[in-house]
């Protein structure tokens, strides 16, 4: 690869860049992104939220008999109730259970019957409504749920916990196994993963999966745009086609990463707005991201974890690039992706197999595969950084072979560039795409000689 | 400075598509690449351009390597190639850029070539009737004539040294063929290289001094077209006249190339024998409205050349 081989990328970079932050498209698609991530979390938060708690739920429920066959006083659960229920009326039930069910479904249609029993072994909270009344399903679950929190409350209360004594008992237990290692007589460190770990790297895999594609489609489709219409011509007399991919790969990369920020970002808001709608201290992301992981999220493992999945996007989307140089029209554009997307999905089921691996037996000799194989690493090694589940070494290594395969796919690009650039007609296939850079080869040689 | 290129070969597979082209540029002017369709004629200026890798052969600048991206070239591509959905200003910006021509420049050079092609409307978009500027034009709304004006724009704004037209005349109407050919005498009086590739002879022998013929790849006729011209000698004949003179070519056994009401054009074997033929017409009053001998066109020797090896495969 010649230095001067990548001369004016910078232009091609700023006018592909800019002319994209233009396009009317992209920006419908950022403001739409950036509009659905605000309204996620406060939407989240009122969907998920009980309406018990909430306290201000017009519910269809008028009254509610309670028939408590436990040892544990009625009072206490139907008080907690009647805090969260303004207005549904809490009545012990006085009359055998079939009388009020019959009442129920012919006079009061509009009241409940909640029946607690607990034999020492297991509870059970059963809840009967008429079936031609106001009342909706939804609202005996919510009823419900209040109805377990409430008697679980009065358990307590009644054995004499005390609201400190119930926090401690709430604390978070987290498990953590060892292996003894016989040679070096020591405890080896568990590296396995936790379910929540797991849905944590698999939700980063599944965001960088989705950027990479995004970017590496509007980087073939860009250069199928250039092709078919002929503007590459005159492109070429000003560049070399390697500065056009460099160019058109960053510049892609870009936009795809400013969109995500902007969905960050959005969800920076969303949490904020969710935090001053519900009043609760903790905000979205913590409620669903264990201590562990919020630990690891500082800037500079976020830093790294963006770096690493940077220079994996431009692995593919300088594949991406190629794939688009070997079509000519732009009905083609599907067509020259399937390598790509054979490539990506290979990479990104190596991942997923590799942390489900790293759940069940932790660090093994696959998942270290998967951490440096360049066509997963890029999907699983931002997620395993930031669960703190990779070793330094591996993640130099991993970093480092990345950082050659970006190289030798520019090589390769930059060899087979100038016969596919303005090449007409039907798809090159791979046979011949290596064909032409043996001969590429072969051309340098002469030319030397 | 001078052009010179090299034993230029290009293969696709087995089929040789410019076999061992040569020739050079040693003075300002313009230069012609002539030949049928798929003669290797693009092909050709790709290779020179660098766009296409070559099996064979070099090209030197000044006796040092050409390499069009280091230099200030400008090309007019045969087909049009512009984004059909970005700004018209911006594309040329853009082209410029590549050339590292500064923006501020660009813009006044911009503004100039719009007023001359006539086609600022469409860059610098006007103001309507509210005051409000109307949305610019877009590449895919123009017609191929002015899509033709917006490239030959973008190869000028560099002010190159060297500049391809490949077909430049192509699909252009009256009025913007004469636009553009004053453009090119415009660069020819300032002592540019060029180098043009076109299929009407006419304004090939209008430009250029030199030419090659390509057929199928391989150069079939090089050299000055005066010279070129003049070793054909004087031997078409063009004779008007109101009586029948059919007898007097049948006498002197002349070819008839084509016959039109009341006019021949002959072939003759030499000047002498028109000579003779005119003074038998004369010595029997035969009355003779015209009488022209000249040298071939570009188009007749183009069609012996390119059409005798024709008929051969």
């Amino acid at each position: 690869m010649k230095k001067n081989s990548c001369r004016g990328w910078k232009d091609v970079f700023s006018f592909t860049l800019t002319q994209t932050l233009k396009s009317k498209p992209y920006l419908i698609a950022m403001a739409i992104m950036f509009v659905f991530s605000v309204i996620s979390m406060p939407l989240l938060s009122l969907i998920t939220k009980n309406p018990a708690e909430a306290g201000d739920v017009k519910s269809n429920i008028t009254k509610a008999y309670v028939s408590n066959q436990t040892p544990y006083t009625e009072l206490a659960v139907s008080a907690e109730l009647a805090a969260g229920y303004e207005g549904i009326v809490i009545e012990s039930l006085t009359e055998s259970e079939e009388v009020v069910t019959k009442r129920l479904a012919e006079e009061e249609v509009s009241a409940v019957l909640i029946s607690i029993t607990d034999n020492g072994m297991q509870a059970n909270i059963r809840l009967l409504k008429s079936p031609e009344g106001p009342v909706k399903n939804y609202e005996l679950q919510t009823l419900g749920e209040s109805v377990q929190r409430a008697y679980q409350k009065a358990k307590m209360t009644a054995l004499g916990v005390t609201e400190e004594q119930l926090a401690y008992l709430s604390v978070q237990v987290l498990p953590s196994a060892g292996v003894i290692d016989t040679k070096a007589a020591e405890v080896v460190e568990d590296t396995s993963i936790t379910m929540g770990e797991y849905w944590f790297i698999y939700g980063l895999m599944f965001v960088i999966i989705m950027v990479s594609i995004l970017s590496s489609t509007q980087v073939a489709s860009s250069v199928v745009v250039e092709k078919s219409f002929k503007v590459l011509e005159y492109i070429l007399i000003s560049v070399r086609p390697l500065a056009i991919i460099v160019g058109k790969v960053l510049a892609m990369l870009v936009a795809t990463l400013l969109q995500m920020l902007m969905l960050v970002l959005g969800l920076v808001v969303s949490n904020k707005i969710s935090v001053g709608i519900t009043g609760e201290e903790n905000n979205v992301l913590a409620q669903y991201l264990s201590p562990e992981i919020m630990s690891n999220l500082n800037p500079g493992n976020v830093i790294i974890g963006l770096v690493v999945a940077g220079i994996g996007m431009v692995l593919y989307a300088t594949l991406a690039g190629l794939c688009g140089a070997t079509v000519s029209r732009m009905e083609e554009v599907n067509e020259c992706l399937t390598v790509l997307t054979v490539a990506t999905l290979v990479g990104f089921y190596i991942g997923m197999m590799a942390a489900d691996g790293m759940m069940a037996s932790g660090t093994t000799t696959f998942s270290t595969f998967a951490l440096l194989f360049p066509l997963s690493s890029a999907f699983l090694l931002p997620g395993a950084l930031l669960v703190g589940k990779v070793d330094l070494w591996i993640l130099l290594l991993s970093v480092l072979i990345l950082i050659i395969s970006v190289m030798a796919m520019f090589a390769f690009v930059a060899k087979v560039y100038e016969s596919l650039i303005l090449h007409n007609g039907k798809r090159i296939r791979m046979k011949e795409l290596l064909t032409i850079f043996k001969n590429s080869g072969k051309e340098a040689s002469a030319e030397n000689e | 400075m001078s052009l010179e290129v090299k034993n230029l070969t290009k293969k696709y597979g087995e089929k040789v598509v410019v076999d061992n082209l040569s020739f050079s540029i040693r003075e300002p002017g313009v230069y012609a690449l002539l030949g049928t369709n798929g003669a290797g004629k693009t092909t050709s200026i790709r290779m020179i351009l660098d766009m296409l890798t070559r099996d064979a052969g070099e090209v030197l600048w000044n006796g040092t390597v050409f390499r069009a991206s280091e230099m200030n070239v400008g090309y007019l591509a045969e087909e049009r190639g512009l984004y059909p959905k970005y700004s018209l200003l911006d594309q040329l910006i853009y082209f410029a850029s590549l050339k590292k021509v500064p923006k501020k420049l660009a813009m006044e050079r911009i503004k100039y070539w719009a007023g001359r092609l006539q086609v600022e409307e469409y860059i610098f978009p006007p103001k309507n009737a509210k005051g409000k500027t109307v949305k610019a034009n877009k590449a895919d709304q123009l017609s191929k004539g002015n899509q033709q004006k917006i490239q030959l724009m973008a190869a000028l704004l560099s002010e190159p040294e060297l500049l391809i037209l490949d077909e430049p005349l192509s699909g252009l109407d009256p009025v913007n063929t004469d636009l553009f050919k004053g453009i090119i005498r415009e660069e020819i009086a300032m002592n540019k290289y060029l180098i043009m590739s076109s299929h009407q002879m006419p304004t090939i022998e209008e430009f250029c001094s030199d030419i090659t013929i390509l057929n199928r790849g391989k150069a079939v006729l090089q050299g000055n077209l005066n010279e070129i011209k003049k070793s054909y000698g004087r031997v078409n004949l063009f004779v008007k006249s109101d009586s029948d003179i059919e007898t007097y070519i049948e006498k002197f056994g002349l070819t008839v190339v084509n016959k039109l009401p009341g006019e021949y054009h002959l072939k003759v074997t030499d000047e002498g024998q028109a000579r003779q033929f005119l003074a038998s017409m004369i010595a029997d009053s035969v009355p003779v409205v015209k009488f022209e001998l000249r040298e071939p066109s570009l188009h007749e020797i183009f069609v012996e050349k390119v059409g005798t090896d024709d008929e051969k495969e």
